[in-house]
């Protein structure tokens, strides 16, 4: 088992992975940084993959972390994270790797496989001995009528061993526990960084492409302290949660939309009722737009607002009013 | 009352209501599966949460246990025992990835095996044997002879080659966990689009083969009936035997027969309702092809029986739901799937089933939801058949009729 350590706060600005030009999507691979993005920052991202220790089953995923891309250009605006086109830089690094370079890697992977295997072989011989410790304490208090044992408790135990488990695996612990040399395991490395050394930060930083109106509202709730994930579950832009979603219920069902743009009643109707059954709010928001903005230097202005992270975005929550 | 009513169909029933994969879990609950079983009877119920933040040590205490098994759950590494590790190559030259000596459950349902006994697998089943610890992935290269792909480095690898996208990957893992066997189906390709579709031909000359009792009986009984004039009442006045006979002479509005094929040209001119047409709507195909695990135990990747789900990937963020053209379109590369013998008269069940149908797959960000469309035949079911023979025949209507929108905005 690793070791259950706090998530220290990586070097910043910490790399988040695009997959490939191809492939425009944003994953994480390091657990210290996503429960640290967790933690501090209330960046959830959604978990993709499979848990190795129990795969079958779609209630806890495992990394990678799949970061929206709301999530990544805020973390990039912010400073604390830098986008790198993850194919291109594999491919680059591998290709200058010198053989001193990945004979060192080479032996890291084995001395960790080595670790790895060590101690899985301790657990093992921990658990017999544990077994053995239960058995002859459950025998020596219901038979006393055992009268051949004598009171060495070494020849006890290797009898038992003899005759009640037959492997000879378990002879080991009492006679050669200090020469344990087990063959050593093969570990997947989840990340790539490291070991590879990590890639450089880019002079000018790439921001992720998003939809304008719906990264306004993204920003502006991330900046009142809220935990935000995809809200296709509920059919709405965001699910919006005052506190990390582990503990706590979300209240909003969030929904963008330009200032001036038609909203169909229906819809309205709809999200309100279908937030009210499930006890959150359906929350619709967007971009002010002032008087004397629009028209003219729009493109300006609408540039300034997208940087200062949701100014200017106004909320309005719609529930059923049973009357 | 018919409030209550309306309210109790809107809501899901329970079962689908306590979806567990709809809320983020409490990673708490995780430790105690992984020490008892995998079995599925012992995966928790919802897990107690609150509402907000009440500031008591209490409740912080709590999440920072949530989050710490959170971490610990998520650092656990993917080790491979020795003696049955199976190893996998992967050439980044050509983007193919091999295992040497396939062995394991897996090969029954994965890949494609060689002359040489090597098993080929496509960059999806790669990442997930990979993803799930189950196998070992190579560099199959001098410099970096026996070393792992990270898998970070699979995934930028395997993503993107081969049709794969992340949404497409995120559907197929989906499946897999939930034990499904899944299979490519004709989307990854632009040439197997119209594979599965079924000629018109076909279809007609195995619709309908009236026995030679039947057409007897039909010329006896349906030809004595007078055409109705074009100007006249819609039942003429003539020897009815049944009522149904006139039901049939009332039944005026064209419906649509899924057991024909569409035709396309009209439906493109009604549904822009005059507006000049573009069909540049992308055309929409199955993307996985999915068994159930009960049925796997001699399944043949070679030669697989009918799948039990067909499934097509829609990403949320980039498309909007098909529109009637291209739900047509994928319903029409599907095979002909009537609803059962033995169902006539069960109007619900026949309708929920459909006479083609196709899964959707919605994926939003990593979250996937699937409904499922049906082909549903509504003009099929010739309700008022059943008038005379059951009671509660009436039930196949269409609910909710006019007048029933005002006057019950009673939601809480």
């Amino acid at each position: 088992m690793p070791a259950s350590n706090p998530p220290t706060a990586p070097d910043l600005p910490f790399p988040v992975f695009q997959v490939s030009s191809q492939v425009e999507r944003y994953l994480l691979y390091d657990i210290n940084t996503i429960s640290w993005l967790r933690k501090t920052h209330n960046i959830l991202g959604v978990l993709i993959g499979t848990l190795p220790q129990i795969p079958q089953q779609n209630i806890f995923l495992g990394l990678p972390l799949e970061l929206q891309p709301e999530e990544t250009r805020l973390l990039v605006e912010k400073g604390l994270a830098y986008t790198v086109n993850d194919l291109d830089r594999h491919t680059q690094d591998l290709a200058s790797q010198t053989p001193d370079q990945i004979e060192s890697i080479r032996a890291d992977l084995y001395r960790d496989g080595m670790e790895l295997a060590r101690e899985l072989e301790r657990n093992k011989q921990e658990q017999t001995r544990e077994a053995l410790k239960k058995l002859r304490s459950n025998s020596s208090s219901t038979t006393n009528s055992d009268s051949t044992a004598g009171p060495d408790p070494q020849t006890q135990d290797s009898a038992s061993e003899t005759t009640l488990f037959d492997s000879p695996s378990t002879k080991e612990p009492t006679q050669t526990k200090p020469t344990i040399n087990p063959k050593p395991w093969t570990i997947t490395p989840t990340t790539s960084y490291p070991p590879l050394s990590r890639p450089p930060v880019p002079l000018f930083p790439v921001l992720p492409k998003v939809n304008p109106s719906s990264y306004a509202l993204f920003a502006h709730l991330h900046g009142k302290g809220y935990f935000i994930t995809p809200g296709i579950r509920f059919g709405c832009h965001f699910s919006v949660y005052p506190g990390d979603p582990l503990r706590f219920h979300s209240h909003f069902l969030a929904m963008s939309a330009e200032w001036d743009e038609e909203i169909s009643l229906l819809d309205l109707v709809g999200g309100g009722r279908l937030g009210t059954g499930v006890k959150k709010g359906w929350l619709i928001g967007g971009v002010e737009e002032k008087e004397g903005e629009g028209g003219d230097g729009g493109d300006q202005a609408e540039k300034d607002k997208e940087k200062s992270g949701g100014a200017g975005v106004r909320t309005f929550c719609i529930e059923w009013g049973g009357m | 009352m018919a409030d209550v009513d309306e309210d109790s169909i809107v809501r899901a029933p329970d079962n689908t209501d306590t979806d567990l994969s709809d809320e983020p879990q409490d990673f708490r609950f995780l430790s105690a599966i992984s020490q008892t079983t995998t079995s599925y009877s012992t995966l928790p119920r919802r897990g107690e949460k609150d509402f907000e933040q009440h500031g008591t040590i209490s409740q912080s205490n709590t999440l920072e246990a949530s989050q710490q098994a959170m971490h610990d759950a998520l650092s656990v590494p993917r080790a491979h025992n020795p003696k049955n590790n199976i190893v996998g190559l992967y050439d980044p030259s050509n983007s193919t990835t091999v295992i040497e000596n396939p062995r394991g459950p897996m090969t029954k349902t994965m890949g494609k095996g060689d002359a040489h006994g090597r098993l080929n697998l496509l960059p999806e089943e790669a990442l997930y044997l990979i993803e799930r610890g189950t196998m070992d992935l190579r560099w199959r290269s001098e410099e970096l002879d026996g070393i792992p792909l990270s898998l970070q480095a699979a995934y930028a690898h395997l993503l993107g080659s081969q049709g794969l996208t992340l949404e497409r990957y995120t559907v197929y893992t989906s499946l897999k966990r939930s034990g499904y066997v899944v299979m490519r189906g004709p989307a990854w390709y632009e040439s197997d689009y119209d594979k599965d579709l079924v000629s018109t031909r076909q279809l007609q000359s195995d619709s309908k083969p009236l026995g030679v009792f039947t057409r007897f009986y039909h010329t006896l009984f349906s030809s004595p009936q007078p055409d109705p004039l074009p100007t006249g009442p819609l039942a003429p006045p003539g020897l009815y035997r049944d009522y149904n006979a006139i039901y049939r002479l009332l039944s005026l509005i064209p419906t649509h027969d899924p057991s024909l094929p569409t035709d396309r040209e009209s439906l493109r001119s009604s549904a822009s309702m005059g507006h000049p047409t573009h069909p540049t709507h992308p055309r929409i195909r199955c993307c996985f092809y999915a068994w159930k695990p009960t049925n796997t135990h001699d399944f043949r990747k070679s030669a697989p029986p009918p799948p039990d789900f067909r499934i097509a990937v829609i990403n949320a963020r980039e498309e909007g739901f098909p529109v009637l053209e291209q739900l047509d379109d994928l319903l029409q590369s599907v095979p002909y799937h009537p609803p059962p013998v033995g169902s006539e008269g069960q109007v619900y069940r026949r309708v929920k089933h459909g006479w083609r149908n196709v899964v959707l797959a919605v994926v939003d960000q990593g979250v996937v939801s699937y409904s499922r469309i049906g082909d549903a035949g509504f003009g099929m079911e010739r309700v008022y058949e059943g008038f005379g023979r059951r009671r509660g025949g009436k039930r196949g209507g269409v609910r909710g009729g006019r007048g029933r929108g005002r006057g019950r905005g009673g939601g809480r």
